[in-house]
């Protein structure tokens, strides 16, 4: 067969995985990681500013192959607006994680190997047409992950990397459990098919009074809310990223969250319009619940990881308030949320993981003075925090502003509300820069380094980008705006 | 449009010179830091001249709506297209309003970049700190030159993150980091950011209520609005915003505590930019805003006017006498919005700009000859040594408290009157009119105490006994500042509003008040006739009070940090008692079940694969099985 554009985005670090195998030179591993996602990227980028057409809502490049057709599933992949984006950062993300990860010792080529997997799983979940596949490529994330925290990550990694695993796994089973129905009563797995039939499944009588999509729904979204995170089923994720290996945490929030979000809005929400519209304020609710419950949360933290790990609960909870409101505005800020969070977090982590290097340690109380010893660490770090609390002329602001905007007619409580999170934010981020960055250096910290060039690299790209999107976020909004237009017509309008 | 492109460059100029300033000065990093202080200099001294052309050519009349646009418009979220927010579209306007402004801002911000290559020449990071001079300049030209209020927020909010960075800029120096600067910076940008996410807040009701943003559209669909609960509530949330920026009482604590910053930045946040952010976006919403709203900001002007004059009498610090002062004087602006005079509260951010960049200019002047010495206790007699500087100091505060023929008289009777004409009313109005006269007579005695403190009598340490006038830098802003304190009630183009029947007896009560104060403050702190520390022993309790600010800060600081930090703890226990608790708890019940298979394949990975492997067969027999029914 001849691979498409998408399929090379799989294929492409499915190699790179399997040439880690081969008998490799020291460095060749993150060279061929290197390699490969620099060509994703580039390809990814062409696919969303070149290939595709802006002004089509529906999939493009599509790609169909039959592969077990006596059970309806079919290697198929397609891409629009929403899943070009979350391409275009994911293999950014991983490009910058493997850059990152220059300096790692402990085996490399099994690290790199893994990392790559994860990338496959990534990609294929963001390009799968096909439900079956969408899971396949699901679950390959979690074990390569799995052992990325449990192998590489910091001295809590065991609990962390079982913790990861028994939550998402839990996700899993109830994904798995809705993929049986779903497969056994409409005998395809193509999501587009599914879309069409399982909306007409309301007459069924369902099980305990509940109709049957709003089972699918019910089980689809609390497995991707697993990885969302949504309250009270995120303390995998403080544990996680905090244990993690700082390109790991990277991908972790850059990346993986993502996924959480993208299932909903690909397969839990469209498969059951009803239910989704039945719920949208329990789950705007909950978005406002998560943005002041993370934000609070990271409030109190003092390691600095663990607050930017908690942070990333708020931001997602913008997600679920700004889709939920199924205006074009709402859901527009939420696609670009997705995206900007991606930055924001991913820079905060390496943020953190510079100063850690370089003072031993990242507990606020004993830190200080950076600002002062490393300025270019400083500048960039203020890219991070103030993209990450929302300052204007930042990617953070657009994406938060038509939230706010574009829900306060369905959701006003919710939006009210969520302000107070992004009050929170700004204060226990501004309080954090103050810790760290200002007044003497503590004693325990002594000669400290600037940031090399390979560094700097990884953190310019993402601010330099979180300043472009910020003055000019029509730069993605462009993309997305027809596939959000054929999304929402999928649902009645909350408020007529 | 074409023909009018000279004059978008010149347009354009004014924000984008200083922002190009920034960016070079942010990617040259250490290396641009030598060139630092000239390159935003000039960019600056080039921003004020085409502010001063743009003044001169008023591109803005004899245009239908009175607004000069730009020929370029930028969507912002969608480049074509879109409804609602989505569709919104940026452009460069310009009306009289920034008209009016420009000039001030754009001197008063070039002078405070060439007085800081004086006054930064020691300092460690030159780059850093011109480079957030330099954004802080163009954030406040882009703010007046945009016509929508979501853009004007934008820069609002730019305006917030610089004064949070320079004010902080002393906590981030490598040889003797000041951490209470950081603090400092902290409380200023927390503060204003409680108004700023009301402003917000109330940016969505009222996009909701008008369907627009567009300034001039919500002034003419705000006429015939009446007073409906969400635009109550949409005004009530912008005054709040108005409040927090322009430090009105109960959003004030940040600006004093401000003076942490270097002197420099002082002047352009309570001159050019920064502060005067509140009263334009009150000055621009008030054809909009509804009679309650109104009446509410001319009281909570007028209360402020009253209450940072009181602080300002007993402070000892000579720049916080100043930075209450700024408080007090943003007062009178807010209340004159409120008492239905813009125009008059433009009029004296104009005037208030020169004169106060000047005072904090002389202010840098006296700190730097007296090595970092400002309190009022430790100067004194600086009159014979620093001749300019004091001249200088004398003019602005005179013009600050409105003495006649000087600039301060021109804006502040505009806004007395303007009071005294609502007070006919009785009750609230007669209350603020009350309030500001009071807070009118206050202003000459703080101001000419400091004068008198810090530049007659004996010197009061041997840093204010060997002080001497600094270089040119120091001089000719000093210069320049002290004649446009006089003069720029000149050239001041925006109408003011009149009060004929107010306007005399606010001019004679005006100047009787200013003058009074001015003796008073003479006979207290000048000639040895009254004793001050009589004066507060008969105010008793009164004057502790005021030492203490009102007792507001130390409220503020005993309520909401420990407020906030309660509620992370709470979250925080909560978040690993029970809530990670709950789940461990399931995890350990399922691991007992779970035990079993474990034994069996000594592993738990297996577990996970066979649970898959499980699944995937339980699928397929499924599909086999709905095969054979079809």
């Amino acid at each position: 067969m001849n691979p498409g554009p998408l399929s090379c985005l799989i294929l492409l670090p499915l190699l790179g995985a399997v040439a880690q195998f081969l008998p490799l030179r020291r460095g060749a591993s993150r060279g061929i990681a290197i390699l490969v996602s620099l060509l994703c990227l580039g390809l990814a980028s062409w696919c969303l500013f070149i290939g595709m057409d802006p002004a089509v809502g529906g999939m493009q490049f599509v790609e169909r192959t039959p592969w077990l057709p006596e059970f309806g599933i079919a290697w198929l992949l397609g891409a629009d607006g929403l899943s070009l984006i979350l391409l275009l950062l994911s293999s950014l993300i991983f490009f910058l994680a493997y850059l990152a990860s220059w300096k790692e010792k402990r085996t490399p080529r099994a690290y790199f190997g893994l990392l790559l997997l994860v990338q496959v799983g990534v990609h294929g979940v963001f390009l799968s047409g096909d439900l079956f596949l969408f899971f396949v490529f699901w679950e390959l994330v979690l074990l390569p992950m799995f052992f990325l925290i449990g192998g590489w990550g910091g001295e809590g990694r065991r609990s962390a990397a079982w913790k990861f695993l028994l939550f998402t796994l839990s996700g899993s089973v109830l994904f798995l459990i809705a993929l049986v129905i779903l497969g056994a009563k409409a005998g395809t797995f193509d999501i587009a098919a599914l879309r069409e039939l399982v909306p007409g499944w309301g007459g069924d009588p369902g099980w305990l009074g509940i109709s049957l999509p709003s089972w699918i729904f019910g089980l689809l979204f609390l497995s991707f809310a697993v990885k969302l995170p949504v309250f009270p089923i995120h303390t995998w994720l403080p544990a996680a990223h905090v244990e993690a290996p700082t390109p790991v945490s990277v991908v972790l929030a850059g990346v993986l969250l993502k996924l959480g979000a993208y299932g909903m809005l690909r397969v839990a929400f469209p498969l059951s319009p009803g239910a989704f519209q039945a719920a949208a304020g329990c789950l705007a609710a909950l978005g406002a619940f998560n943005v002041i419950y993370g934000a609070w949360a990271a409030f109190a933290q003092k390691d600095f990881k663990r607050m930017v790990a908690y942070s990333s609960i708020g931001h997602m909870g913008f997600f679920l308030i700004g889709f939920s409101a199924l205006s074009f505005s709402g859901m527009a800020g939420a696609g670009l949320q997705l995206f900007v969070h991606g930055l924001s977090a991913g820079m905060l982590f390496l943020v953190v993981g510079a100063i850690q290097a370089r003072a031993g340690h990242r507990h606020l109380d004993r830190l200080g003075g950076l600002g002062a010893a490393m300025p270019r660490l400083h500048a960039l770090g203020l890219v991070a925090i103030f993209t990450s609390l929302g300052l204007p002329a930042l990617a953070g602001f657009p994406a938060e502003a038509l939230v706010l905007f574009g829900s306060w007619d369905a959701f006003p409580v919710a939006v009210a509300l969520s302000l107070l999170g992004i009050l929170l934010t700004g204060w226990f981020l501004v309080g954090a820069h103050r810790k760290a960055f200002t007044g003497p250096l503590p004693r325990g910290i002594g000669k400290v380094v600037d940031l090399g060039a390979r560094e700097t690299l990884v953190l310019a790209i993402p601010a330099g980008l979180c300043i472009l999107l910020g003055l000019w976020p029509a730069l993605l909004l462009d993309r997305m705006a027809a596939t959000l237009e054929l999304l929402r017509g999928g649902f009645p309008p909350l408020v007529p | 449009m074409m023909e009018s492109l000279p004059m978008a460059a010149w347009v354009l100029a004014i924000p984008a010179l200083p922002a190009a300033a920034w960016l070079l000065l942010v990617l040259g990093g250490r290396r641009a830091a030598p060139a630092a202080p000239w390159l935003a200099t000039s960019a600056a001294a080039l921003s004020a001249l085409a502010a001063w052309v743009v003044f001169l050519e008023r591109p803005w009349e004899g245009i239908p709506g009175g607004i000069w646009e730009g020929p370029w418009s930028w969507g912002f979220f969608l480049s074509s297209g879109g409804d609602g927010i989505a569709g919104l579209r940026a452009t460069l306007s310009l009306d009289a309003i920034s008209g009016a402004l420009l000039p001030m801002v754009g001197t008063v911000a070039f002078l405070v970049h060439l007085f800081s290559v004086r006054y930064m020449r020691t300092d460690p990071r030159p780059g850093p700190y011109f480079a957030g001079l330099a954004l802080f300049t163009a954030s406040m030209a882009g703010m007046l030159l945009v016509e929508n209020l979501l853009f004007f927020f934008v820069f609002w909010e730019l305006m917030g993150f610089c004064s949070w960075l320079l004010i902080g800029h002393d906590s981030l120096n490598p040889s003797s980091p000041r951490p209470e600067a950081a603090r400092a910076a902290r409380k200023a940008f927390l503060t204003t950011r409680v108004g700023d996410l009301a402003l917000l807040l109330g940016m969505v009701v009222l996009w909701k209520g008008f369907g627009t943003l567009s300034f001039t559209e919500l002034a003419a669909a705000g006429g015939s609005a009446g007073s409906p609960p969400w635009l109550l509530a949409g005004g009530g949330l912008l005054l709040l915003g108005a409040m927090g920026k322009s430090a009105q009482f109960p959003l004030h604590v940040w600006l004093p505590d401000a003076m942490e910053g270097p002197t420099p930045v002082s002047a352009m946040i309570h001159a050019a930019t920064m502060v005067a952010a509140g009263v334009i976006l009150l000055v621009r919403s008030a054809a909009f805003l509804p009679d309650e709203i109104l009446l509410a900001a001319s009281v909570v002007g007028a209360l402020t006017a009253f209450f940072a004059g009181t602080v300002a009498l007993v402070s000892a610090d000579l720049k916080k006498v100043l930075a209450w002062s700024t408080i007090s004087q943003l007062g009178f602006m807010t209340a004159a919005v409120g008492v239905g005079g813009p125009g008059a509260a433009l009029f004296h951010l104009h005037t208030h700009g020169f004169f106060k960049a000047g005072l904090f200019l002389a202010a840098g002047s006296v700190i730097l000859a007296c090595h970092h010495r400002q309190d009022l206790g430790g100067l004194g007699g600086l009159r014979r040594r620093m001749p300019m500087t004091w001249v200088a100091t004398l003019v602005c505060a005179a013009a600050l408290s409105g003495l006649p023929w000087l600039s301060g008289f021109h804006s502040k009777e505009a806004i007395l009157s303007l009071a005294l004409d609502g007070a006919a009313l009785g009750g609230l109005p007669a209350l603020t009119a009350c309030l500001l006269f009071v807070a009118a007579a206050l202003t000459p005695v703080y101001m000419f105490r400091m004068v008198f403190l810090t530049f007659h009598g004996e010197a009061r340490s041997t840093e204010a006994r060997e002080a001497s006038e600094d270089s040119w830098l120091v001089r000719l802003p000093l210069a320049v500042l002290t004649v446009l304190a006089v003069v720029s009630a000149r050239f001041w183009l925006f109408p003011v509003e009149e009060a004929p029947a107010s306007e005399h007896w606010a001019g004679v009560l005006g100047t009787t008040l200013a003058l009074g104060g001015v003796i008073l403050a003479g006979l207290l702190f000048l000639l040895p006739v009254l004793s001050p520390a009589a004066f507060a022993r008969f105010f008793g309790p009164l004057t502790g009070l005021a030492r203490e600010r009102w007792k507001f800060d130390a409220l503020y600081a005993a309520t909401f940090p420990p407020l906030f930090r309660l509620g992370g703890r709470a979250v925080d226990g909560i978040d690993s008692r029970l809530v990670d608790g709950l789940a461990h708890g399931i995890g350990r019940m399922a691991e007992a079940g779970g035990s079993a298979f474990r034994k069996l394949h000594r592993g738990r990975i297996q577990t996970y694969a066979l649970l898959t492997l499980a699944g995937l067969l339980l699928l397929s027999v499924t599909l086999l099985l709905q095969g054979e029914a079809g």
